[in-house]
C-alpha cells in the first residue's frame, strides 16, 4: 500500500511551499466568480434555488442508497448489455480483481483516466507490484505520475505545481528546455506522448461519475478527451466505481451533470459527458497492442501497424464494472455520516475552504482532499489517517454553503473530531486539554484569568500585552491586556445581576425579563462588549438581567471534539438561561451553538433535548435583536443616526458561520443612514476558528493576513464585526501590523455613537 | 482531395431531427449559439445547402485539409482508422451530424455505437458538427428520454461541448489535449437529409 507521509510532515512541507497558496488563491478567485455566475443563471432558468437543486441531488442519491433493489437493477441491466459486474468489499479485493482481469487479457500496460477511486485503493502501486504498468492519461495526473507525486485537489490534481515546476519536470523527461510561459506547448506534450500508449495498452481503466440503474449505464464527465480514448481504444475497459455513484434514472443523472461542472471548475458543463451503455463494438481483433501484447511489448507501439487496419469486424470490447465498497457500507449504516455518500466529487468544498487555501490538499485531506476528505478518510483508511487533517478545519461552514449535494460537512467534520478525540483524548494538544479542564469550571476559569491578569499587569500597554514575549509563531497577533475586573464585576452589570436561586430549579421563570449572556471571552477579556450590549438593550427598553452563575456555553469543547465536557457545560447553561423571555448575546458564535449545536449534543437525551429546543427559541444574537427592535424604537434610531459620510468609513466582517445573513450591514445602514463599504471576500472566515489559531497558528495567520489585506483595500476607518472571538483575532492581527483601521465589535461601535452624541 | 458537396453531406446525414417536428424558439437558438461560443466552439447559422458547401470548403482550406465523414470512417481505411492513430498532429477535418443540441449548455449530442464512430469525433484535429436547427432542445433534462431510449441501440451517447481542453497547468486554458483543437457547429435551417445513414443502419 502507498506510503503517504505522516500528517505533521505533510503539514510542514505544505507550509514551506509558497506555490501552494499562490496557485490556490488564483484558482479560488477565478472559480468563485464563474461558479456564482453559472449557478445564478441556472437558478433563474430552472426557477429553483441552489439549495433546492442541491436537495434534489441529495434526494436522488439517497433514494438509490435506501433501496438495494436499485443497485441490483443496475447490475442486471449492465450485465444484460454485456458488461461483467464485480463487487469488491475492500481495497485489496478491488486491486486483486483488476490485476486478475489484466492478467486474463495478457495486458502488461494499462492506460488510466483520473479516478479518485483508484487513488483510494492505491491501484497503481498494486498493479506495479503485479508487473503491470499503469499510465495516467489526464494531463495533471500524468505530470504528477512523472514527478512521483500525488493529487492535491479532486478536480485540478496538480494545482500545487506552478508553471516553472512543470517546465523543469518536462525538461528532465525530454532532455530539452521548455518555456514556462508557453503553457500550450507544455500541455500538448501529452497529445504526442500518450497516443502510442493508448495504442499499446491492453486495458483502459476509468472511474465513473455516475452509475444509472435504469439503463445499466456508466457516466463519465471529462474535459481533455483522454477518457474517450481510454475507453474506446484498448480491447478491455475496466470501470472502478464506488457503489455510492448510483442513481436510479437518467433524469437523476442529468440533475448531477447540471451541477457538477459549475461546482467543480466553474464551467457550464465539461467538454465531454459520456453515457456508456455497454461494451462498444468495433474492430477489436488484432487492432491494438492488447491481443499482441502477449509478446510482452508493454509500453511499445505495436510492431506491425498494418495489422491494425481491419475495419468493421463486429467484435465486442470487454467491459468490466468493479463496484467498490471499502468502508461505504459502514458510512451508510451510520446516520450521522450517511449523507456524505451523496457526494458528487466536485471539489467545491475545497475551493471555498480557507485552511485548504493555505496548505493545499496534501495536508488538508488524506487521499480525498478538502472537507469531503476530512469526513471520509477514517472510513476508508482508518481513524489514524483522519486525526491530523481534521484539526485544520476552522468550522466556518463555507463548504456546506456551496455543496451541490446538501451534505452537512461542518457537522460531520466536528463528528469526526469527536470520534478522534474519543479514540484518544491525548492526541489533542496538551495545552488545549489543560485549557479545557480550566474552562469546564467557572471558578477555576475566574481564578486562572485573574492570576494571569496580575502576572501580566506589568506588561500592559495601551490595552494590550504587546510586550509579552511570545514564541515566534504566535507573534502575528498581539494579545489583549487582561482587564483588572471582568465585565460581571462592573457596577452597571452588578446593578442588574441576578444570583441563582438557592434550591436547584427554584428560580421562578421571569417571562418579561431579558437575560444578557455575556460570553466567556468578552466577559473576561473585553468587558467593553458586554457593557455596551447592556446599554443598547436597555436603550431598546428591555428589562435586562445578568444571571450571575452563567459561564461558557461549551462551544470551545464542541470545537475540540470533547463532547463530554461540551454536554456538561451546555447543561449548566440550560440551567442558568432557561425561563427568560429572551436570551441575548453579543457573541453570534454562542447564539449559533445554543440554537443549533445543543440539539445535536442532546439528540439522545429527550429531556435535555426539549429544554435545548425551548432555549433555542428564546435565544438571539445582539445584531438580530437590535434589527428587530430598531424600526420600532424611533428614539434610538434617531439618537443613533449619523450623517451618511460616516458609513463611508466603515466596513464589516460578519461572523462567517452566519454569512448568508446581511443583518450586520443592515443594522449599520439603519444607524448610519448609508451602506458600509463592502469588504472583499467579506463572507470568508478570519482564521480564528475556535482553537485553530492556537493549535495551527501558521494556518490561522495566513487566513488572517488575507482578511487584513482585504480590509486595508476598503480604506475604511473602522472594521465592525459581530463576534468577540473575531474581534480579538482581527484586532490582535491589525495591531501587530499597525493596520490603519480600528477593529470594533458592533456593540462597542454603537455605544461609542451613543456616547459621542 | 475532393471536398464533399453539401448534397453529399446532407445525403450522408441521417434524418436526425426525426423525432423533433415542432419548430424551435428563436431565443433557444440564440441561447445555444451563446453557450456554445462560451465553450470555445465556432458557431455558424446556415440557410441553404450551398452555404454549407461553402463553409466546408472554407474549413478545409480549399481542399488542402482532408475532410472525413463519419460514415466513411466506419467502413473504409480512411483517417481515424487506428492505423493513423499514432499521428496526432496530422490535420484533418472530421464531420458528423448531431442527434440534437442543448441550448442551456451549448452541447451537441452524438450517438455512437462503434469504435470508429467514437474515435472520429475525438481524433479529428478539427470537427464540424451539423445540427438540424429544430433539433435544438432547451435544457439538459429534455434529453433524458432520448438517452434512455438510445441505451438499447447505441453503446455511447456523448454530450460534446466545445473543443477538448485542459486547465491543469495554472488553470490556463489550452485546447486540443487529446481531442479536437477546434469545434465548428453549423446550425442548419434546411432539411439535412431523409436518407438513412449507412453506418447507423449497419450497426443498429
Ligand atoms: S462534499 Fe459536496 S462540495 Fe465537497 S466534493 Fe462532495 S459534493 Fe462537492
Amino acid at each position: 500500500m502507498s506510503k503517504i507521509p505522516a500528517f505533521p510532515q505533510r503539514l510542514s512541507t505544505a507550509l514551506g511551499d509558497p506555490s501552494i497558496a499562490e496557485g490556490l488563491a488564483d484558482f479560488q478567485e477565478r472559480w468563485q466568480g464563474n461558479r456564482n455566475r453559472h449557478v445564478s443563471t441556472l437558478e433563474a432558468r430552472s426557477g429553483s434555488s441552489f439549495a433546492e437543486l442541491a436537495h434534489q441531488t441529495a434526494t436522488a442519491k439517497q433514494r438509490a442508497r435506501e433501496h438495494p433493489e436499485i443497485l441490483q437493477r443496475f447490475c442486471q441491466n449492465a450485465q444484460s448489455r454485456g458488461a461483467q459486474v464485480l463487487r469488491a468489499a475492500t481495497a485489496e479485493e478491488a486491486c486483486q480483481a483488476i490485476a486478475q482481469i489484466c492478467r486474463d487479457h495478457q495486458a502488461r500496460l494499462v492506460v488510466k483516466t483520473k479516478s479518485m477511486a483508484t487513488e483510494e485503493i492505491f491501484l497503481n502501486e498494486h498493479l506495479e507490484s503485479a508487473g503491470i504498468s499503469a499510465v495516467e492519461t489526464d494531463l495533471g495526473e500524468w505530470l504528477l505520475q512523472c514527478a512521483q507525486d500525488r493529487p492535491s485537489h479532486l478536480i485540478v490534481p496538480a494545482i500545487h505545481k506552478r508553471r516553472h515546476d512543470i517546465a523543469k519536470l518536462l525538461e528532465q523527461i525530454y532532455a530539452k528546455a521548455f518555456n514556462p510561459d508557453d503553457i500550450q506547448t507544455m500541455a500538448r506534450v501529452v497529445r504526442t506522448e500518450l497516443r502510442p500508449r493508448f495504442m499499446a495498452a491492453g486495458v483502459g481503466i476509468t472511474g465513473a461519475n455516475i452509475l444509472i440503474a435504469d439503463t445499466g449505464s456508466v457516466v463519465l464527465v471529462t474535459n481533455e478527451g483522454n477518457a474517450g480514448l481510454t475507453l474506446a481504444v484498448p480491447p478491455v475497459h475496466i470501470v472502478l466505481a464506488g457503489w455510492d455513484k448510483l442513481v436510479e434514472t437518467t433524469a437523476d443523472a442529468l440533475q448531477i451533470v447540471q451541477l457538477l461542472a459549475k461546482s467543480a471548475t466553474g464551467q457550464v458543463i465539461s467538454s465531454y459527458t459520456q453515457f456508456i451503455h455497454g461494451p462498444i463494438r468495433g474492430d477489436f481483433d488484432g487492432t491494438t497492442g492488447a491481443a499482441a501484447d502477449s509478446s510482452g511489448s508493454a509500453g511499445n507501439t505495436p510492431k506491425n501497424p498494418a495489422a491494425l487496419n481491419h475495419p468493421g469486424t463486429n467484435t465486442q470490447q470487454k467491459l468490466y464494472i468493479v463496484l467498490l465498497d471499502n468502508g461505504r457500507s459502514d458510512i451508510a449504516a451510520n446516520p450521522e455520516f450517511e449523507s456524505v455518500l451523496s457526494c458528487i466529487r466536485c471539489g467545491a468544498c475545497s475551493n471555498v475552504c480557507p485552511p485548504y487555501q493555505v496548505v493545499g490538499g496534501h495536508a488538508f485531506g488524506h487521499v480525498y482532499t478538502g472537507a469531503i476528505g476530512l469526513v471520509t478518510a477514517g472510513f476508508h483508511h482508518g481513524w489514524e489517517a483522519a486525526a491530523g487533517p481534521q484539526s485544520l478545519c476552522v468550522s466556518c461552514g463555507a463548504c456546506a454553503k456551496v455543496c451541490p449535494a446538501e451534505i452537512p460537512l461542518p457537522q460531520q467534520i466536528l463528528a469526526v473530531r469527536a470520534k478522534v478525540y474519543a479514540n484518544d483524548p491525548k492526541k489533542a494538544k496538551r495545552s488545549l486539554r489543560l485549557g479545557m479542564r480550566i474552562l469546564r469550571s467557572r471558578r477555576l476559569t475566574a481564578v486562572t484569568i485573574s492570576a494571569a491578569g496580575i502576572l501580566t499587569a506589568p506588561l500592559r500597554s495601551q490595552g494590550t500585552l504587546k510586550r509579552l514575549p511570545l514564541p515566534k509563531k504566535f507573534r502575528w497577533r498581539i494579545p489583549p491586556a487582561i482587564p483588572p475586573r471582568p465585565a460581571r464585576r462592573l457596577k452597571e452589570l452588578k446593578a442588574v445581576a441576578e444570583p441563582p436561586a438557592r434550591k436547584p430549579n427554584g428560580r421562578k421563570p421571569a417571562p418579561q425579563k431579558t437575560a444578557l449572556f455575556l460570553q466567556c471571552i468578552s466577559d473576561r477579556l473585553v468587558p467593553s462588549i458586554p457593557l455596551a450590549s447592556l446599554q443598547l438593550l436597555q436603550a431598546c427598553g428591555a428589562d435586562v438581567v445578568i444571571p450571575t452563575s452563567q459561564h461558557c456555553c461549551g462551544l470551545p469543547a464542541i470545537d475540540m471534539g470533547d463532547l463530554k465536557s461540551a454536554r456538561q457545560m451546555a447543561g449548566s447553561t440550560l440551567d442558568v438561561l432557561e425561563g427568560y423571555d429572551r436570551v441575548v448575546t453579543p457573541a453570534t458564535s454562542c447564539a449559533i451553538a445554543i440554537k443549533h449545536d445543543y440539539k445535536q449534543l442532546f439528540a439522545d437525551d429527550p429531556k435535555q433535548l426539549s429544554r435545548a429546543e425551548a432555549l433555542a427559541e428564546q435565544t438571539v444574537d445582539l445584531v438580530t435583536y437590535l434589527n428587530e427592535k430598531l424600526p420600532t424604537t424611533d428614539d434610538l434610531t434617531s439618537s443613533l443616526r449619523r450623517d451618511s459620510e460616516s458609513a463611508d468609513q466603515i466596513t464589516v466582517h460578519p461572523f462567517c458561520q452566519n454569512n448568508t445573513d446581511t443583518s450586520l450591514s443592515q443594522l449599520l445602514e439603519k444607524v448610519c443612514g448609508a451602506k458600509p463599504i463592502p469588504l472583499p471576500e467579506g463572507d470568508v472566515c478570519c482564521g480564528f476558528g475556535g482553537s485553530v489559531s492556537l493549535s495551527n497558528p501558521e494556518v490561522s495567520e495566513a487566513i488572517l493576513n488575507r482578511k487584513l489585506k482585504n480590509a486595508a483595500k476598503t480604506q475604511a476607518r473602522v472594521l465592525v464585526t459581530d463576534n468577540p472571538g473575531c474581534v480579538l483575532h482581527i484586532r490582535g492581527g491589525a495591531q501587530a501590523q499597525k493596520a490603519p483601521f480600528q477593529v470594533l465589535h458592533i456593540a462597542e461601535f454603537l455605544e461609542q455613537y451613543l456616547r459621542d452624541r | 482531395m475532393t471536398i464533399p458537396t453539401a448534397d453529399e453531406a446532407t445525403g450522408k446525414a441521417e434524418s436526425k431531427a426525426h423525432e423533433v417536428d415542432e419548430t424551435v424558439e428563436p431565443q433557444e437558438v440564440e441561447r445555444f449559439r451563446e453557450m456554445a461560443e462560451i465553450s470555445g466552439a465556432h458557431v455558424y447559422q446556415l440557410n441553404s445547402k450551398s452555404e454549407l458547401t461553402a463553409l466546408i470548403k472554407q474549413l478545409a482550406d480549399e481542399g488542402d485539409v482532408p475532410v472525413v465523414w463519419l460514415e466513411t470512417a466506419a467502413n473504409a481505411s480512411k483517417p481515424h482508422q487506428l492505423s493513423n492513430f499514432p499521428e496526432p498532429t496530422k490535420r484533418t477535418l472530421g464531420a458528423v451530424v448531431a442527434e440534437c443540441a442543448i441550448a442551456e449548455t451549448g452541447s451537441v449530442v452524438l450517438l455512437e455505437t462503434t469504435r470508429p464512430q467514437m474515435l472520429h469525433s475525438l481524433l479529428s484535429e478539427e470537427l464540424l458538427v451539423l445540427i438540424q436547427q429544430n433539433a435544438i432542445v432547451s435544457t439538459l433534462n429534455d434529453t433524458a428520454d432520448l438517452i434512455t431510449q438510445a441505451a438499447d441501440k447505441h453503446q455511447q451517447v456523448t454530450f460534446l461541448t466545445g473543443p477538448s481542453r485542459t486547465g491543469d497547468i495554472e488553470l490556463h486554458h489550452v485546447n486540443g489535449i487529446q481531442g479536437p483543437y477546434e469545434v465548428h457547429l453549423a446550425i442548419c435551417d434546411f432539411p439535412l437529409a431523409n436518407v438513412q445513414n449507412p453506418s447507423f443502419s449497419a450497426t443498429s
